[in-house]
């Protein structure tokens, strides 16, 4: 492919393209079949473009290996985009953010001596030839496989970078570095703070664009939100005259924190207006690359997600985490499929504020753009006032605006066999064949269409006619009526569609489908979860829809869990366990860091002798500690003021009850952490595990430390169970695990999840057939639901569950040594799709 | 770290605006980042003498606010390119040269931002 840009657009093999993408996170959908599914649902909503971060962390575990294969196969991935004929944006970092353990860089880096993650410390650029090292190495392991696609349309380097004063030096290597390893594609950076930073260096600039971080605040109340996407022409287009603008991050949803509000929350919040806003507005800015970020939900397993985040990461996207197409999907695929319709991507500003008089002029946002492309303009319109405005426009056309809505109006466009002069109603989509085509406008209340340049004008409803203009008014319009003008052998038929029709709309080539809730298999199969009557229509026969009824989907009962296994699975806090093979403290210091441990679960042991009054700890994020088996203190320090961890140092009184103050006690400490910060406003190097321990009165304890949990690194085996039943009768942590089978069709999606909801353990961590799928944090964190990925099922699995409820007391309560009457959790679902063949409704 | 970077806050305080008024001393600063919620005023430090919100002035749009009443309930809205002037109601003497400033704010957005600068009088 040939690709080039100018100030309009990105060109691929001559061609203008309207970049339309969305991005996904590879490494938070388990399996290549996800990949594929989310693609597919991508694709069908009208996305051009699939946006990829790279992450180093996940694919690689140790200095010098490298994992490509399985669910870390990014080949795969790109073949499906490359199948799908959508092209890729490739984001190889290093540092990707994206709410990611150590923002996706591999936890080995931390020990590397000498080494300035990013080039940078406390804000200032700090040259660090050791990363650079390693930074080479990951661009050489990446690089190539991203070259062998030639679907990559663009190339990132780095993420959301700035250092104090800007100092390019370190951009210019990782440009050269791109360059030098074969990337030929134009290569941009995203600049957070949208000041035209390293805009010097790269070939395209662009930009994030988030108008709403702040979930306690309702973006509705503030109408200078999309200011910065408001004066983007203005303020941020001239900081690289030679390309497009391009916002490599426009906002299409949030992402939800422990203690956070949880993704229902933030889904009304955005609702389908927002992501609507954002495009447009951008769009009303002559912007012709956007990319939503997130496209699509994923869950953060395993040991993926920075310790700010909770399992889910649907982040409220168009595609949610399960894979649903939500409300916001369809907004976007509205605007996917007019920018298919209409290429805008050549136009140039005429006027910013038009006149307008009428109920509202306060917070009213209007552009004219002139279409080079398309002959015509554009006028954007927006209204983000609580009420609906109704107004009178400079030129005499009248236009009605929902609360909060934006719309974008043909002004003088020619169709095949007649003009729009104006519109108040939005154009949905448009499909051709020949001499005929047939548009697809929103029915919106209140506002008009006027048309003229026709011989012939055929319709069921009121038509007004003024000279040789025809006024098509809104209130005469049902959902689905239409009319058809001629001109010579000319056609052009308008078919009217309320939301809610609109949204169950789908083009495939030269057809429309009405009735299905979203389209897979490269648009081979349509979805449907109730009885629906599908109207379907082919532009090549005789542009009439045919109907054909589709029955409720078939009932598949869910699996079961019904008998539930139990074991003990902390032998460690036993005094008598041995654990003579630990290493002890490197350097007399507790952290992961300097003991090279990244498990997310730490066991300390040491002896002292005498007694103990005080302990003063410090660590992160969850720790027990036990004084000769017994536990004699928890806490959680899960504590973030404005986004920055808080150190605590904790100190309390020991338990006399447990000590043997004439023998040898034994202090065990079990630490869980959370992930690493992500690293955007806080540095990356923060360990973890214990911080900090000093007891008084000081005592001389040699500590040995091991991560992981007993059944965790003996991979789970049958045999390990058993040996741990007998291992001790005094532990804190339980196992319990259930099977259930599952039978694949490739006729449903069905997407299960595990239900917490009544599960009375306050902590534990959930597996799938020994992949951690989730972390379940009754006072912690809104989830309750966890999805099972479909690629982790197989057809007998097993969920186990390790229980941490600090509170001893908690846990005897809820009778764990009768699981059966205890464990209250089940397998679910949000709703089944049945999945039919297009071709055999068509 | 400073959710912002030194350049950025250097762009943000308007150079030359430091001066010495009946009221105490004023400066003003620029958004020039975006559409901002401010839900507090830390303080105001000027060469080591820290300032508290009570005797902060925030004068925007031609009108004015104390800065203890700025909050997440009652939060300050700036929009992009706005000016705001902050006053600090306080006999200060400024001195010759450089005088350094440092402002701590709030943002709904980033957090604790801290704004230092150096300007003459």
């Amino acid at each position: 492919m040939l690709i080039d840009y100018d100030k309009y657009s990105i060109r691929i093999d001559n061609k203008r393209i309207l970049i339309k993408s969305a991005s996904i996170h590879y490494f938070r959908l388990p399996g290549q079949n996800l990949w594929r599914d989310r693609l597919n649902k991508l694709k069908a909503a009208g996305y051009n473009t699939v946006d990829i971060y790279f992450c180093w962390g996940y694919h690689s575990k140790e200095p010098g290996k490298y994992d490509f294969t399985g669910l870390r196969d990014v080949r795969a991935l790109l073949d499906i985009a490359a199948e799908l004929g959508l092209f890729v944006i490739a984001r190889p970092g290093p540092y990707i953010n994206a709410e990611v353990s150590l923002g996706g860089l591999p936890k080995w880096l931390l020990n590397q001596p000498n080494i300035i993650l990013r080039n940078r410390k406390d804000g200032n650029f700090v040259y660090s030839e050791v990363f650079m090292k390693y930074l080479h190495e990951w661009y050489s392991r990446i690089i190539p496989i991203i070259n062998e696609y030639h679907n990559i349309i663009a190339f990132q380097i780095e993420n959301e970078y700035f250092t104090n004063e800007a100092e390019p030096d370190y951009m210019q290597e990782l440009y050269d570095l791109a360059r030098s390893m074969g990337i030929k594609v134009p290569i941009f950076h995203n600049d957070i703070l949208g000041v035209g930073l390293y805009s010097d260096i790269v070939n395209i600039y662009a930009f994030d664009n988030y108008p709403s971080i702040n979930m306690s605040f309702d973006w509705r109340n503030f109408p200078d939100t999309f200011g910065v996407l408001d004066n983007a022409e203005e303020n941020i287009a001239g900081c690289l005259e030679t390309s497009p603008l391009f916002v490599a991050e426009l906002q299409a949803g949030w992402y939800d924190k422990w203690l956070g509000f949880g993704y229902d929350h933030i889904r009304k919040l955005f609702g389908r207006e927002h992501i609507n806003i954002a495009t447009k507005t951008a769009l009303s800015q002559g912007i012709t690359m956007f990319n939503h970020y997130m496209g699509c939900g994923g869950t953060s397993w395993d040991q993926i997600p920075s310790s700010e985040v909770y399992t889910s990461y649907d982040f409220a996207a168009p595609v949610s985490e399960i894979g649903i197409p939500q409300e916001n999907y369809y907004k976007a695929k509205e605007i996917n499929y007019f920018l298919k319709a209409f290429n805008l991507s050549s136009t140039v500003l005429i006027t910013k504020g038009c006149d307008v008089t009428g109920s509202e002029s306060e917070n009213i946002f209007t552009v004219l753009r002139n279409d080079n492309i398309n002959n015509c303009k554009w006028l954007f319109i927006r209204n983000l006032n609580k009420q609906k405005a109704q107004f009178s426009l400079s030129d005499g056309n009248n236009v009605s605006v929902k609360p909060f809505d934006m719309k974008i109006l043909p002004v003088n466009l020619k169709l095949k066999a007649c003009n729009i002069d104006f519109s108040g109603m939005s154009i949905f989509a448009r499909v051709e064949h020949e001499n005929a085509e047939i548009l697809l406008m929103l029915l919106e209340a209140d506002n008009e269409l006027k048309l003229s340049g026709f011989n012939n004008i055929k319709s069921s409803f009121a038509i007004e006619k003024t000279g040789n203009q025809a006024i098509i008014k809104s209130e005469n319009l049902e959902n689905l009526t239409s009319c058809e003008l001629t001109n010579n052998n000319k056609t052009t038929k308008i078919i009217f569609l309320d939301e809610i029709t609109a949204d169950k709309t789908w083009i495939i080539e030269d057809k429309i489908l009405i009735g299905a809730e979203f389209l897979t298999d490269n648009s081979e199969k349509a979805a449907f979860s109730s009885e629906t009557e599908v109207k379907i229509l082919s532009i090549k026969e005789d542009m009439e829809f045919k109907t054909k009824q589709i029955p409720s989907p078939i009932e598949v009962k869910l699996p079961e869990m019904e008998k539930w296994l139990c074991y003990n699975a902390s032998p460690e806090i036993d005094p008598a366990y041995d654990c003579s093979s630990w290493n002890f403290l490197n350097d007399g210091k507790f952290d992961c860091v300097t003991n090279r441990i990244y498990d997310d679960y730490i066991w300390y042991k040491g002896i002292f002798k005498g007694y103990l009054n005080e302990i003063e700890i410090n660590a992160k994020h969850c720790y027990a500690i036990y004084l000769n088996g017994k536990q004699i203190f928890y806490y959680d320090c899960l504590v973030y003021e404005e986004g920055s961890e808080i150190p605590e140092n904790i100190t309390f009184n020991i338990d006399k009850r447990f000590l043997n103050e004439k023998g040898p006690n034994e202090l065990t400490i079990l630490v869980q952490n959370l992930g690493f910060d992500r690293g955007f406003q806080n540095e990356l190097i923060i360990p973890r595990g214990v911080l900090s321990l000093k007891t008084f009165p000081q005592k001389e304890i040699k500590w040995q430390i091991r991560g992981g949990l007993t059944p965790v690194i003996e991979e789970w085996t049958e045999s390990v169970s058993e040996n741990l039943e007998s291992a001790s009768d005094n532990s804190y942590i339980k196992m319990i695990k259930s099977g259930f089978e599952f039978e694949y069709s490739n006729n449903i999606y069905n997407p299960l999840l595990l239900d917490m909801s009544e599960c009375p353990f306050e902590k534990a961590d959930i597996f799938l057939n020994g992949n951690m799928i989730g972390r379940h944090w009754k006072n912690k964190s809104p989830q309750k639901l966890f999805y099972l990925p479909e690629d982790l099922l197989e057809n007998k699995n097993m969920v186990s569950l390790v229980i941490w409820d600090v509170k001893p007391e908690n846990f005897l309560e809820q009778g764990c040594e009768n699981p059966k009457s205890c464990v209250k959790i089940k397998i679910r679902n949000i709703k089944l799709f049945e999945l039919g063949l297009v071709r055999e409704l068509l | 770290m400073n959710a912002l970077p030194s350049f950025i806050l250097k762009k943000i305080y308007q150079q030359g605006s430091l001066q010495a008024t009946q009221e105490g001393v004023s400066f003003r600063l620029k958004n020039i980042l975006g559409p901002g919620i401010v839900t507090g005023i830390n303080f105001i430090k000027i060469n080591d003498q820290i300032y508290n919100s009570s005797v902060i002035k925030i004068i925007k749009s031609g009108v004015s606010v104390l800065a203890g009443q700025i909050t997440c309930e009652d939060p300050l809205l700036c929009k992009l390119n706005e000016d705001i002037t902050c006053v600090i109601q306080n006999c200060i003497e400024l001195q010759g040269g450089l005088n350094k400033i440092m402002v701590e704010l709030i943002s709904k957005d980033v957090g604790k931002v801290s704004v230092s600068v150096s300007d003459t009088v």
